[in-house]
This record gives C-alpha cells, structure tokens and sequence, in this order.
C-alpha cells in the first residue's frame, strides 16, 4: 500500500528513458566543449583566404569568401562527394581486412591513429588554447603532460580491462578534437560536407551492398567484433563488492540459460526473459522489457531471471528471489566456470549485465587507411567510427565483444515488442571459453547504447558550425540533433537491426538550422529589442 | 561587458530554472526527457510563428502591430499547451498500464506534478534561451548596449528580468494548467491563458518611452500571483491525496 508519506518508494518514471539519457548525455557534453572551444578559440572568420588546413575535404576547392555563391556551392560539392568517396573507398578497405581476418593489423592501426589524433591534433588545440588565454606553461612541461594524457588514451582503448569512465572520457575528447578541426573548414564545404556524409551513412548501413551493412553482417556471421572506436553508454559508476558479485552471477546465469535452452523456439518465455535481462541497464528498470517477461512467467518459472535493481523491485522481489534462488542451484551444478563468486545470495543488486564488455574491443577497435597526410588519419578515425550501429534497440555489436553480438542489449522503452524482439538472442554461445567468460564477467555491467565516435564528431561539428554563426541557431540545432538522436532510438527499438544513427539527427539539425537563420531570428530580435516578449 | 558580466545576464535570466533543473529534474532522466521535447515543442511553435509573421517585418513601432502579434503568438501558444496536455494524458494512460503490468505502483501525485513541472520548465528554458541568453553574445565583449527606451539600464540586464520573469510564468503555468486539466476546473483552464496574455500585453508598454519603469514590475506582480497560485493548488492536491490512498 502506498502511503504518500512514505516516498521512499520509487516510481517507475524513476528509471525510464535512463539509457536515452545515458546516450544524450556524452553527446551532450561532447557538443557543448566543442562550442565552447569554438568560442573561445575563434577559428577565424577572420582570415578570408586561408583554409589553413589542407585537407582531403578541401583538396579540390579552396573556398575564399570573395568567390561567388555559385562557385562556392559547386566547390563545396565537389569537396564533399571527393571526401565521401575517399571514406567510401576506405571502408571497402576496412571490410577487406576484416574479411581476411587482419584483426591485429586493425587494431594496431586503430590505437595508432587515436595516438596521433589525441597528440597531435588534440596538442594543437591545446597550443591554441594556451595561446588565447595567455596562460603561463613552458613547453617542457606541457610537453610532458601532454604526451602522458595522450599515453593515457591510448592504453584506454587498447587494453581490456580499464575503469569504462576513462575509455568514455578519452572517446568524448577524441570526439570533440577532430569535431573542432573540422569546424574549421570553410562554411558551405562543411554543410554539404554533413549533408553527404549523412546520404552516405544511410546507404552504407542500410542499402545491402554498402560497406557498413558487409561489416556488420560479417561481423555477426562470425561472432567476432568489429574493430572500432565506439562508445558505449555504460553506466558509470564503479560497482560496489556486492554489485559485483551479483552481476557475476547474473551474467552467468544468463550464459547457462542460454546454452540450457534448447532452441530458439523455446525462447518465448525464457527468451524474451533473457532478452529483457538482457537490456536493461544498471540502475534503471527497463521496465516496460519486463512486462511481456511477465507474461510468460508461469511457463519458465524456474528459469526466470529477472534482474531489477533492489531497489526497484520493493515488493516483487520475492518471487524474484525464489526463481533467482533456484537458478544459482542450477548454475552451481554446472560446474562449468570454476571462478565464479556465488556470494551469498540473491538479493543484492541484480543488475543486468551486459555480457559482453564492449572494451575487450581490446583487440578490435580499428582504423583503416594509410596514415600518410596527418589530418587523414583522423579521417579515417571517422571513417571508423562512423560506423554507427545501433542494432536492435540499441545494440551495436560492432565492436563488442566475445559474445553474441547482436542485440543483447535493449533499451526499456519499446513496449510492446516483447515477443519478437525477445527471441533474438536466445541461443547463446555455449562456446565461450572460460577464459573469456571469467573476463567478460569481471567487467561485467549493464549494457548501453552502442554509438559509433564518428556521430559525436558530425553531431558536434553540426552544432559547432551553427554557433559560430549565433547561439540561436545554436541551441535550435541542439534540440534537433537530440530529438532526431531519440527517433533514431525509437526507431532502433521498432526495426531491430542495426541502423544509421547520421540521416535523421543532421537532416533535422540542417533544416533547424536554417530556419532558425532565415525565419527566426528576425522575428525574435525585433521583439526583444523593443522589450516585447512573450 | 565582459565575462562576468555575460555569466552574470545568463544566470539571471536562468538560474532558478538551473537549481530546479538540478535539484528535481536531473535525477530522473524522465523528466529530462519531457524538459527537452517540451523544449523542442516550444522551439517549433516559435518557429511557426515566426513563419507567419516574417513577411510583416519589421513592424517599426507600431503599437497595434506588436498588440496584433502578441495575441496571435500567445493563442498559438496556449493552443499547442492543450495539444500538450493530450499527449500527455495518453502517455500517462500508458505508463499506468505499464506499471500496473509490472506491479509497480502507479504514478503518483507528485510524479504528475514533476512532470508537468518539467514541461513548464522546458518552455521556459526554451524561452529564456531564444530571447535572452541569445542575444548576449556582445554582453561577453568589452561594450554594452542600451535600447532607447530604456535607459536606465543596459539591455541585457532589462531582458533577463523580464526573461527570469516569464521563466516563471511558463513553469509554474503548467503546472496549474495540468492541474486544471485534470480536474477539469475552469476557473484554473481560463486563469492559465489569461496571464500569459496579459503578461505579455503587459510588455507592450515597454514600448512607450521609459515604459519599462511600469512594464517590468507589472510582469512581476503576475510572477508572483502564478507562484502563489501554484502553490495554492499543489498544497491543495497534495492535501487531498494525503486523506486517502492515491490511486490517481
């Protein structure tokens, strides 16, 4: 009975919409620096006719401010549809390596290029920033701090198991140091250059002969994670000690009704439970995952897991408890995993996991292309990351990890879909070695939204671009690059496959963006300037 | 006039809404999912507006004009408050049904509230950010800059006042409004769209010379009535639902 007195009781509006939140945070923040490195920096608007990178995007038309409109089009144009193919071509590239099992090569590669991107480009900023704000340092000891944060990154992303915070933090920075070089190529070249790469990002993923679409598709035929800088919207926080053992134990639970279930047709309940167990993220409750759980509890009662936070589950915890109990009995039968750490009992966090750690991209993350101009191996990074997969309701197995890549995550908001989306992912892999299993649990945590680096870096430049120009536009942009993030999301969890995360955000972004610059802010400035405000 | 300055006409214009945002708001990434659509909902209501009115510009200091335009932006306004409401109402159907399907309790008294909290915030946000805060970029320079009729007071200053005070307006306005929606009171419905009208018919008289001496003070005396108005109407739901158990 709830009392109104008692508050202590969640309500369920406490946990929805946390793994869009998770996503639309480091988006967000990303965004956000970006502006406020535009700002203070100030790319010049000022010099007219230096592009003063070279790039491939400008390599064929340099734009100078005295050309004409029509020059300038036909020249932004031309730098757009050079640089897709130039992305086009490398992510062939990519596909072959991937195709003739070149993983190392890519990984090596990957870790390169975001070493130079963080040294380098990232070091140039800082000297920018140094210069503007006339703050004091000698070069030794940047010298020193910076290579070590640059260092620091590096391990991030290729070593396996480190803290998720740092590898998120180094992809948010990775992010907003090549989204503020690209901010500096000239206007029109950058809008068309958005339009393009989202027409490309659309065919890449969706069309069946597009290179993203082949990546992933054998990515998921052979169970191997793509190399890639992605970023996943793990929870943050670092587990307590009984956090820990209870999201051991769930994951393995998860592994052995997996492989205990007979086939995928016995999924229906005991799928769409470890479908649900499966999405739901740390602390929130996917609840609405749950619900067709629910439905089909009376048939696989003694394998149901259903994991909530303790929190959350306040009363209903007790059946939780019976199944969770009886399915460790289970568990501790097979002996399978010698390590693990049953604790004590069921009731402490039973957070969901993710199976898989999506960094033991330890040896995936990846980078195509040769590394011959500077600014191109940054190219390239995007190339990689834009690679955006936000399969199933958000899983983007790119990059995952040693289990099922597809789909195991699933956000909470898609209601309804229970039954179809549930069956997905029953067959598990039973073939996970042990080794990989202890790994994968050791990390263990709730699985997030998979999004690839390469849309925090158009997303940021969308934004960065419309701020230069005026913070109305600014803040109009932000609010459709998020509202298109969240249809994505929406759509993600009604189509179920992977799906291109670019076309929506930037196309509303774009229109946003101009008519904020043709029709509103007029209107706007003509009434607040005479004080009329409504 | 400088940063300080810049910073200073931000937070004015934003402040209470940045400790509402972080004291209630972002803990529940659900309300901050309803500030930023409510925001976005504002954002294209504007944008219609100013479709419609763009060919008409600029209105010089036609008082009739800017009266016409006021009228015309707040009905749209108010007008896509009930649509709002609507979608609000069948979201709450289905995050009832939801909870009940997961045995979870219902939505609470205080979760509609926040909720509709949320909503009026994210107008308000939407406002403060499209009528105040961007226009400041010159604040961070080293000038400033006075409107004529204003003197007293640099113009950033003057219309993050008068922002603060519509911020205000627009959050604690949803709140009542929802609350009249809900019990169906019309003394509430009407209240709603009646002062944001004269609100923003009150800053018509800004446009006389030294207007804003009058004009300012009589937004505030609205601000304050809609404070009080919604605290008088959150006691009273609180009060009622605390005599019996909540099931709505």
């Amino acid at each position: 009975m709830e009392n109104p007195s008692q508050r202590t009781r969640a309500s369920i509006i406490d946990g929805l919409g946390e793994e869009i939140i998770r996503i639309v945070t480091p988006v967000s923040i990303c965004m956000f620096l970006v502006v406020l490195l535009v700002c203070i920096i100030n790319p010049s608007s000022s010099s007219d006719d230096s592009s003063s990178i070279t790039t491939i995007a400008t390599i064929i038309y340099d734009e100078k401010t005295s050309d004409s409109d029509w020059t300038k089009l036909t020249g932004a144009l031309l730098n757009a549809l050079v640089f897709v193919a130039f992305v086009t071509v490398v992510t062939f590239l990519l596909v072959l390596l991937f195709y003739c099992r070149c993983i190392k090569f890519l990984k090596y590669y990957m870790v390169f290029s975001a070493f130079v991107v963080l040294f380098f480009m990232g070091g140039g900023i800082s000297l920018f920033l140094i210069q503007t704000l006339s703050f004091p340092i000698d070069c030794i000891t940047f010298g020193v701090l910076w290579f070590n944060f640059s260092i620091v990154g590096v391990l991030s992303f290729s070593m396996e198991k480190n803290p998720i915070f740092i590898t998120q933090s180094y992809l948010v920075f990775i992010g907003i140091i090549v989204a503020y070089w690209f901010c500096l190529l000239p206007e029109w070249t950058t809008w068309v250059l958005l339009i393009a790469m989202a027409v490309y990002d659309l065919f890449a993923v969706l069309v069946p002969g597009g290179p993203l679409r082949l990546l992933v598709e054998l990515s998921v035929s052979r169970d191997e994670e793509i190399p890639a800088l992605l970023y996943e919207a793990r929870p943050v926080e670092f587990p307590g000690p009984d956090q820990v053992n209870g999201r051991r134990r769930l994951w393995r639970e998860r592994e052995i009704l997996g492989s205990g279930s007979d086939s995928g047709s016995t999924s229906n309940g005991l799928g769409s439970a470890l479908g649900n167990l499966v999405a739901s993220s740390d602390h929130g409750v996917n609840i609405l995952n749950l619900q067709s759980h629910m439905g089909t509890e009376s048939q696989r009662e003694t394998k149901l897991v259903v994991a909530e936070e303790t929190q959350l589950i306040g009363g209903s915890g007790s059946s939780i408890k019976s199944t969770l109990g009886k399915l460790l009995a289970l568990e501790n039968r097979r002996a399978n995993v010698s390590e693990l750490n049953l604790g004590s009992e069921p009731e402490m966090d039973l957070s969901l996991i993710s199976v898989e750690d999506g960094r033991s991209t330890g040896d995936s993350v990846t980078e195509t292309g040769s590394p011959t101009i500077q600014d191109s191996s940054s190219r390239y990074l995007e190339t990689m990351e834009t690679h955006v997969e936000f399969t199933g309701n958000s899983v983007t197995e790119i990059g995952s990890e040693e289990s099922r890549p597809l789909i195991d995550r699933r956000i909470g908001f898609s209601s309804n879909r229970g039954s179809e989306t549930m069956e997905i992912h029953v067959e598990r892999r039973p073939n996970l070695t042990e080794v990989q299993q202890n790994e994968a649990m050791e990390i263990g945590s709730s699985r997030g939204i998979k999004l690839g680096l390469g849309d925090f870096i158009f997303y940021s430049v969308l934004v960065g671009r419309a701020a230069m120009y005026d913070f109305m536009a600014m803040y109009a942009c932000y609010l459709a690059i998020i509202a298109g993030l969240g249809v994505t999301l929406m759509l993600l969890a009604f189509y179920q496959k992977a799906l291109p995360a670019l076309p929506v955000s930037i196309l509303l972004g774009i229109v946003f963006y101009f008519l904020t610059r043709l029709l509103l802010e007029g209107f706007v400035v003509q009434c607040s300037l005479n004080l009329i405000i409504f | 006039m400088t940063l300080a300055a810049g910073v200073g006409y931000a937070l004015l214009a934003l402040g209470p809404s940045l400790s509402l945002f972080f004291t209630l708001i972002s803990k529940k990434p659900f309300l901050i999912l309803t500030l930023l659509t409510s925001s976005l909902i504002w954002l294209v209501s504007l944008i219609v507006l100013s479709a419609i009115w763009r060919g008409f510009l600029p209105l010089g200091s036609k008082q009739w004009a800017f009266g016409l335009l006021i009228i015309t932006s707040v009905s749209f306004q108010e007008g896509l408050r009930l649509l709002f409401w609507k979608i609000y109402k069948r979201l709450e159907d289905i995050l009832d049904a939801f909870a009940d399907r997961v045995s979870k309790p219902r939505l609470f008294v205080t979760d509609k509230m926040q909720i509709a909290l949320a909503g009026g915030l994210g107008h308000g946000v939407a406002h403060a950010v499209f009528f105040s805060l961007s226009l400041l970029t010159p604040a961070f320079g080293p000038a400033t800059f006075y409107v004529d009729r204003c003197a007293q007071v640099p113009f950033f200053l003057i219309s993050a006042i008068i922002s603060l005070g519509f911020v205000t307006i627009h959050t604690f306005s949803m709140v009542i409004a929802f609350n009249g929606y809900a019990k169906g009171k019309k003394t509430d419905l009407i209240l709603v769209p009646v002062i944001h009208m004269v609100a923003s018919l009150v800053t018509l008289i800004n446009l006389l010379p030294q207007g804003c001496l009058i004009g300012v003070p009589l937004v505030y005396f609205l601000v304050i009535f809609t404070v009080f108005h919604c605290g008088k109407v959150a006691y009273e739901q609180l009060s009622d639902n605390s005599n019996r158990l909540p099931d709505r």
